[in-house]
């Protein structure tokens, strides 16, 4: 990995024309052994699990997006049902 | 009665029932996020597929991820696979976990698979806590060696645990990044589901 990762860097930064030709004709031979190196990894084995959380936070939000959104509907309907149904009174001077 | 009164009787039912609605969403916490987006293909590679391309790649592994929409810049450290299957995840809920059988960010192909905790019982919240609440079109940077891979949020999807779909961790396909932790009810110490937002490269 880190000598892919040098063998990039010199490819677009080095100043040496010589070794950027040798870490450009370098690189495909790096990369198959990334494909090797991948492919042992895969041989240990892929997931079938993944393991993330062990605290429940994350399952005790209450105020959700669409809760919120439910509770602000509601304040609006029943302000605007309080205004309809409210008798109008006439104010006396 | 007026029309007035009509539409007020109206509106006040109508608000009382989302109200109702809103306290029954409150007393049920835990419910996985809804699926949304389209998912990347991650087709396995064919096998006349060349094993390197022509030009030169930038494979390095990551070593941070960034979600400026969560305000999440965490590192990433290379993990492997339990003896039992499951993904190794650093013990530390700060920081990320690639699984180094995936591919490396920037790779023409292949599925680059990040996981972080939600929470721990010791720590509380995880680096990706509010990951399901990340909209689609969000911008993910994960840096790789000297290089910041960018990508955009596509799709999001609750598995059930231990149903994770094969091809999250198939060899191949389209080149795209998921993002993985948990989500769901909560019981006995672990979580129904996992959640998994999928992103591809921006520049794709």
């Amino acid at each position: 990995m880190k000598a892919m990762a040098l063998g990039q860097k010199e490819i677009s930064q080095g100043s040496d024309d010589a070794a950027q030709k040798a870490a450009r004709d370098a690189a495909p031979v790096i990369a198959s052994h990334h494909e090797l190196l991948d492919d042992a990894a895969r041989s240990l084995g892929v997931p079938s699990s993944i393991g993330t959380g062990t605290g429940g936070e994350a399952a005790a939000r209450p105020f959700t997006a669409p809760v919120i959104g439910l509770f602000s509907l509601g304040a609006l309907l029943l302000a605007a049902a309080a205004v309809l149904l409210m008798r109008r009174r006439t104010v006396r001077a | 009665m007026t029309r007035r009164r009509t539409a007020g009787w109206a509106a006040l039912a109508a608000g009382l029932s989302a109200s109702v609605a809103g306290v029954a969403l409150l007393l049920q916490p835990g419910r996985p996020p809804a699926d949304e987006g389209s998912v990347p293909v991650a087709a396995v590679a064919s096998p006349s597929a060349p094993l390197v391309d022509a030009a030169p790649q930038p494979w390095a592994p990551p070593t941070r991820v960034t979600i400026g929409a969560l305000k999440v810049d965490a590192p990433v450290d290379a993990v492997g696979v339990e003896p039992g299957g499951a993904l190794v995840v650093p013990e530390n809920p700060a920081r990320l976990g690639w699984w180094i059988g995936s591919a490396t960010p920037g790779s023409p192909r292949g599925t680059v698979v990040v996981a972080g905790h939600v929470d721990t019982a010791a720590d509380g919240p995880g680096a990706l806590f509010r990951l399901e609440t990340l909209p689609l079109g969000a911008t993910v940077q994960v840096r790789a060696g000297d290089r910041v891979v960018t990508y955009r949020t596509v799709a999001r999807r609750s598995y059930a645990k231990e149903r994770l779909p094969a091809d999250l961790f198939a060899a191949g396909g389209a080149p795209r990044l998921a993002l993985v932790t948990c989500g769901g009810t909560f019981h006995n110490g672990v979580y129904s589901h996992n959640v998994v937002v999928y992103a591809e490269p921006a520049s794709a």
